[in-house]
Formats: structure tokens, sequence, C-alpha cells
């Protein structure tokens, strides 16, 4: 019984590698993309089963997806902290972003990347 | 998993197919379709929502947007279409029913839709300012069904046919009322207005048009308002079960103008119900009802208010004028105050005790209080008498009540000097008589008045007050100071009375006899005494006496007289027969008193003192009058009937009219000057207006003689006329 409502809460993201990350519901529903795929009122296959397939997302974005969703629980609950994103993921961070209708996890990606071109530019004169 | 973080940074498209292939869009766009026709076929179970999304976003990112849009409308169009057509087919009845259920299948599918779409309405929609999938949604519904030609005439009868059911008794399904008509809103409110909300205002309009025309025929006025309020409270109770909020003000306005409005003057004027019958009648919840609803109309509230105050002041004048009423001023009183009582419960159970219904009470009694000029006289008669024996038993409170329900009707009226003059007269003769039952209640009259009319109207009230005290203090002293013994010798109690405070007559003293004279000089002496520089007069016109007699079988009376009478019967003392002649030249008494005094000693049984000769009611001036021996009393004390406080005769109440009129002169002249002393140049006009609204608080000043007092100031040279504008008046300091 327990199990069940347990396996209620959760859900499972399924990258496009196949890797799979099973989150609280909660979490993934930051994302307004994912809580239309899980309560859309048709009973769509993803309602049903409790999990979503992302063809187009690679697992290490996947994964960097998720941390985003809880890190964004604990901001609205007040607890401000900076999420940290590697400059060589930005652009795929920012295009799943725009997919997923996360539009913080956008504006943070944009500007990380915007720092790491400031940085190259300052660095490429540099070795001039 | 950080193993794929160490790869070298580089930048790389995302991985969409870069190659388009040409009949991408078109293999994207038959999957959503499919998708589209599944939702409405309720097969929608096996999709994937992330593949139709994914798809949708692909199809607007790769700018295939419009070709998603215009497909859209497209397939939602052919399925409204088919859906119009199954509503259509529908029977009877099951019309509406059939149209409730498509339009949740459509809202739900149009959700999913709109879900599935959602990136399309985020980026594509606003930047073409094309029209969000949801609203695109309802706008397609409402020109393919609601606008259907088959459908839009038969949907509004059906709506309008089922409420005029229901306006017949009849229980219709209020629930899908609710859903058709939340239909309309949620259309856009100008489509629950055109389709709905206007033709339903027309029909109820003309409905009820015809309904209160019935009524009206056959009903009376206050039967018919209870039908009128259940019709208003129906119409109130649908917009609350079914109908938008905003539809309310529309149908009670139609109600209240078909049903009131329309027939306000009839209801108001019905014969043997309209409003007069429920006021004269005290139909309390009738007339409560009339209030509230004609207070929805315009012109309602004035127009009760009219009718009420026509019929006060008409009743009211009938009643200060019918001479009947005037016989007895205490019943006189009495029926004003009853029906004070009468409208002010009215207007407070009734009338939710609206200011202007209260204002118009109050000037309707004023008007016709002051139609009869004898109201002062008869309010201070109705408190004389209510002072004298009518509060007995009463607790403080009731007086109170009693008092302040007097206070009301003084405020109405307009001659209150003249008041105050009948209240000085009365009074008097409660504290000369000592005829007052309660000290308390006389001061907290007096009290009313002051704060009333201020200081000035009660100060020679106070000095009476204070009179009576003084006398008191003063008898005590005179006795003690007697040191011989009074024995035998009549006791004597005296009322010093300050001249100006007491409305006394001055009258020649009578001759009073020897006995009390003797006693009168002593107290002379002693009161001159302690206050020098004063005068003494004797008003033996108003004093009483307790005589000790004894009768022919030696049975012993205490007789209670006037001052006069004991005079008289003193005379009795000598010689047992003396005649009207004999007793006039002895007492010296005025001869129209002592005929009264003679009536009551002579000519009332059971207290028949004297015998007259002729035995006749009236008093002439060759009778002769007796000693009667066979007087018998079961009273050890009898009382000879005083002149107590009454009406006053004709003469009287213009001796007493011209009394007022003199007092007033003073005050007119009184405040022409004070009000020329600031002005000083004023026209005639102005001095006229400013003098009534000085002196209004104690009488309404006639123009004609506040014309009089300015001449005579003109002559005496206090004013004179501008020599240039004749109207123009000059203050001469």
């Amino acid at each position: 019984m327990e199990g069940t409502t347990k396996k209620a809460e959760m859900v499972k993201l399924i990258s496009a590698e196949g890797f799979e990350f099973v989150i609280d519901k909660q979490a993934a529903m930051v994302s307004q993309t994912i809580r239309n795929m899980l309560t859309s009122p048709g009973g769509f296959s993803e309602t049903q089963q409790g999990q979503v397939t992302f063809p187009e997302i690679s697992t290490h974005i996947l994964e960097k997806i998720c941390q985003y969703f809880y890190w964004s629980l604990q901001f609205a609950s007040g607890k401000e902290t900076e999420f940290h994103i590697e400059p060589e993921i930005t652009l795929d961070l920012m295009m799943a972003a725009n997919y997923l209708h996360l539009g913080r996890a956008q504006s943070i990606a944009q500007d990380y990347k915007l720092r790491a071109r400031e940085q190259c530019g300052f660095f490429g004169k540099a070795s001039k | 998993m950080s193993a794929p973080k160490k790869r070298n940074f580089k930048i790389e498209a995302f991985k969409h197919r870069v190659e388009i292939d040409p009949k991408y869009a078109e293999k994207t766009w038959r999957i959503l379709e499919h998708a589209i026709h599944e939702i409405y076929n309720h097969n929608a179970s096996g999709l994937s929502f992330e593949e139709l999304y994914r798809n949708a976003y692909n199809m607007v990112l790769h700018k295939y947007g419009e070709k998603l849009y215009s497909g859209l409308v497209a397939t939602m169009t052919s399925h409204l279409k088919e859906i119009s057509r199954s509503i259509e087919a529908a029977q009877g009845g099951l019309f509406l029913e059939e149209l409730n259920r498509k339009w949740e299948e459509h809202n739900k599918a149009l959700q999913m839709i709109r879900d599935i779409l959602m990136y399309m309405d985020r980026t594509f929609v606003p930047i073409n300012h094309k029209t969000p999938v949801h609203e695109l949604g309802l706008n397609l519904w409402r020109d393919n069904i609601i606008y259907s030609s088959k459908i839009q005439m038969r949907l509004l009868d059906t709506l309008l046919e089922l409420i005029q059911r229901e306006r017949t008794g009849e229980v219709i399904n209020r629930g899908l009322m609710r859903n058709i008509t939340k239909m309309l809103m949620d259309l856009g409110s100008s489509v629950y207005q055109e389709n709905f909300e206007k033709p339903f205002l027309d029909v109820s309009a003309s409905f009820y048009s015809l309904e209160s025309q019935e009524f009206i025929e056959c009903c009376d006025c206050g039967e018919y308002l209870k039908k009128a309020e259940r019709r208003l409270n129906e119409e109130i109770e649908r917009v609350s079960h079914y109908l938008d909020n905003k539809s309310e003000s529309k149908i009670t306005l139609v109600v209240e103008t078909e049903m009131i409005a329309n027939h306000m003057q009839r209801l108001v004027h019905m014969e043997n119900s309209g409003l007069v019958n429920m006021l004269v009648d005290d139909k309390y919840e009738d007339l409560s009802r009339m209030y509230n609803l004609f207070r929805r109309v315009p012109e309602g509230l004035s127009m009760i208010r009219e009718v009420m105050t026509t019929h006060l002041r008409e009743t009211g004048r009938q009643l200060v004028t019918d001479p009947d009423r005037l016989k007895d001023p205490v019943d006189f009183v009495q029926h004003l105050l009853d029906a004070k009582d009468k409208y002010d419960k009215i207007i407070s159970t009734a009338f939710n005790n609206d200011k202007a219904f209260q204002n118009g009470l109050n000037s309707s009694f004023e008007y016709f209080i002051n139609l009869n000029n004898r109201s002062p006289e008869f309010i201070s008669l109705y408190v004389d008498d209510k002072l004298r024996k009518g509060l007995k038993g009463f607790s403080e409170e009731d007086v109170e009540t009693v008092l302040d329900k007097v206070m009301m009707l003084f405020r109405y009226l307009q001659e209150k000097d003249v008041f105050e003059k009948y209240y000085k007269q009365h009074l008097a003769k409660r504290l000369l008589s000592g005829k007052t039952i309660s000290d308390d209640a006389e001061r907290s009259m007096i009290v009313k008045l002051k704060t009333e009319c201020g200081y000035q109207f009660t100060s020679k009230l106070e000095g009476m007050f204070t009179d009576m005290k003084t006398s008191q203090d003063t008898m005590q002293g005179f006795y003690a100071s007697q040191s011989f013994d009074t024995g035998d010798s009549p006791t004597l109690a005296v009322q010093v009375l300050t001249t100006g405070s007491w409305p006394t007559q001055p009258s020649p003293p009578c001759n009073l006899p020897a006995e009390i004279l003797g006693v009168c000089e002593r107290f002379r002496a002693f009161y001159l005494g302690t206050h020098t520089g004063r005068r003494l007069t004797w008003q033996t016109n108003m004093g009483t006496a307790d005589l000790k007699a004894t009768f022919g079988k030696g049975q012993k009376h205490e007789l209670n007289v006037s001052t006069y009478q004991m005079c008289i019967l003193m005379l009795f003392n000598s010689s047992d027969h003396l005649s009207y002649k004999e007793i006039i030249q002895a007492t010296n008494i005025p001869a129209a008193d002592l005929k009264r005094c003679l009536q009551s000693l002579a000519c009332v049984k059971g207290k028949n003192v004297l015998r007259k000769e002729p035995m006749s009611k009236d008093i002439a001036e060759d009778d002769a009058f007796y000693f009667n021996d066979k007087f018998t009393s079961k009273f050890f004390k009898v009382k000879i009937g005083t002149v107590v406080a009454q009406k006053e005769s004709e003469p009287e109440k213009q001796e007493t009219r011209q009394r007022v009129e003199e007092d007033r002169k003073p005050q007119i002249e009184a405040a022409i000057v004070r009000i020329m002393k600031s002005r000083r140049v004023l026209d005639h006009n102005n001095i006229v207006a400013e003098v009534t609204k000085q002196l209004q608080a104690r009488f309404l000043p006639n123009p004609v003689v506040i014309k009089k007092r300015i001449e005579s100031l003109i002559e005496r040279e206090f004013l004179e006329r501008d020599k240039v504008d004749r109207k123009l008046y000059r203050y001469l300091a």
C-alpha cells in the first residue's frame, strides 16, 4: 500500500540514451510542459504510466534538468542559492529549457553563455 | 555520469534534423491531425503527449507554424460541423441535453488540444497576432453551433419556453439551464446578451405587463403587492440559480416597471384597500411591503409620502376643527398624542424609520396643530390635568414619557408664547391651591421647557417655585415670632408672590371678616419688619379657607371654600338671612365672582350650605339667601367647588389674546433694534424676514404688526427712513 502511494508521487523521466531518472512528481511539475503531460484530461499514455520519454534530450542534460527542478523548489521556498551551469552545456540546456517551458532555467543558462563568451573574448585579447 | 562532461567545449547545433525533409511538415501535420481526430473521437488514451508536443514544437521551430494553425482551424471546423448536425437532429426535449453534452466534450477536447499545442500558443500566436487556441475553439463553436441557422432560434425559443413554464409553476431542469447560460456567457458577454438576455427581457416585460393588468383587475392593493413581491423574489432567485448575476438588475427593473411603476397611482389610491386604508387600519405588514417595493422605483417613496401627509393633514384638520372635540381639551390633546403615536409606530415598523417620512409627519402636525389657535391653551390644560390628578399612581418613567410626548406637541406650536401664558396661569393655580401631585414632575416639565426654549422662557416659572418655598419659610418665621397663644383665632397661611412672576390680575381686595383682618395685619407688620421697602397687596381672589361649621341638628362639618366664599359664609354668623345686595355691600366682592360663589354655595346638590329664594339655577340681583339648617352630608369634610382651571370662556380668551399681543410688542421692537444696530441700514422686507427668524422659537410674528412696530420706532427716533429710497430704514444711534 505504502509502495503504491509512493509510486504515485514519483515519476520516471527517460533520456534519449534510455537513462531513467525517477524523481518526485512535484519536482517534475516545475516544468509546465511536463505538468501538462502528466495532468491533461484526455488520458494520454504519459498520464497513465507516470513516465515520459524525451528522445531529443541527452542524459547529461536531463540530469542537469532534474537538478534544476529540485533547486527551483528550494529557491521558491526561500533558499536562494546560485544554480551552477558548466559552460559547455549552456546551449543544450537552453534548448531543453525552452522545450520544457522553464523560463528561469533558460535565462540562467543564457547568463552563463554570455559570461563564457566575455571570458573567451578576454582570454583571446590576452593571448594576442 | 560525470564522464560525458569531460568532452571538449564545442559549439554544436541542437540535435534536430538540420536537413529538412520537404515532406517533413506534411508528415508531422498528419500525425497531429490524426491525434485531433482521435481526441474528438475519445480515443486519446493511447497517444503520447510528448510525441505530439514535440511534433508541434518542431513544426513551430521550423517555421511551419502557419500550416499548423490553419490546419487546426480547418480540422476543428469540420468536427464542429459534424457536431452541429448531430445537435440539430436531436428531438424535442433532448435538444438542450445534446447541446450541453457536446459542449462539455468540445471543452474537454479543446483543453487537450491546447495543451499539446502549448508551444504554438506561447510563441507563434503572440508574434503573429493570432487568436489563442482556447479562444479560437470558443469562437469556432459560436460560429458553427450557436450561430447555425437551425440552432440559433431553436435554442432561444427553448430557453424562453422553459422559463415561461417555470413561471407558471412547473419544475424545470435548472442545472441544464445553468450549463447552457454559462456556455453563452463563456462565449462572451455579447453572445449572452444578444442571443438570450435581450429577448428574455422583452418577453418578460410583455408577460408582466399582461399579468399585472390581470392582477390589478381582480386583487385589492395588499394582495397585489404580495403577488408583485413574490414575482420579484422569483426573478431574483432565478438569476441566482441559472442566469448571469448582471441580469439581476435588468430583470428586476422590468418587474418593477411593469408591476409597480406603471400601476403606482392606481395602487395607492385603490378604493377600500389603498394606502389610506392601510394607514387607518394599521396594516404594518402591507405598508412595509409597499414601502419596500415602491422604493425600488423612482418617485415611489415620494408618492407614498405625499399621500400620507395629505391624509394626515386632512384628518388632523378635521380633528382640530371639530367643534365636538373642542369641548374637552384633555380629550382633544389625547387624540393628537394618539395620532402621533400611531404614525410614529407606522414609520418605525413599516417605513424603516425613513427620515423623509418623519419630516413629513412633523410638518403635517405643525400644519394642523396651528390651524386651531386654542391648541397652546389645550396643551397646557392637558398638562394641568395630568399634573393635578391624571398621573397619580404612575411611575416616574411613565410621567416622563407623558411629558416627553407633550413636549413633542409643544415643539409643533408656532405660538409658544401663548402656551407660556396659559402654562403660567395653570401652574399658578396648581401651586396656590396645592393641587400639584408631584413637585418632581413639575420641575421636570420646567426643565424640558427650558432646554427647548431657553432660560428666558422659564425664568418666571421658576420664580413661582421660589416664591412658594420662601413663603413656607416666612410663615414658619411668623409663627415662631408670635409669642401669644393663637388659641381660637384663625390660622393664617400667606403666600408672598413676586409681582411680575405671577399671572395675577390686580383686583381690589374684598372686605375681610374682622377675625381674619387682625391676623393679616399682624403678618403685614411682621413681614415689613423683616423686609423693608416692600409693598404687600392682598389677593383675596385667590385664597382658600377651611371653616368649621355647626348645623341645625348639631352636626359638625369642615367646609373647604375659597376666600370669597369664606367671607360670605362668615356673614351668616351674625344673621340667618341676607339679600344679594346686602352681601355685595358687606363683602365688596366683584359681581361676577360673587355670583359664581353664591351659585356654588346655594345651587349645588349635596353642598348647598345656603338656601336661596326663589329656588332657581341662576343668581339674580334680588335673590335672598338663608343659612341652610337642614344641610347634611355623609362626609365630615365638605369641599365646596372652587373654580378650577377650565377652558377659558370667549371673553377671557379674547383678553388673554390681547395680553399676548401686548407682550409681543416689546419683543418685536427689541428684535428690530438688535438687527438694526448690527446692520445699520436695511430694507423693509429683510427686516421682516430677520425678525421672523429671530422670534420663531417663541411665536410667528405678523408682518403687519412688525410694520406697526417699525413705525412706532421711527416715531420715537430709533430709526429713520432713507431720504432717497423710502423702503430703506436707517438706525439712529
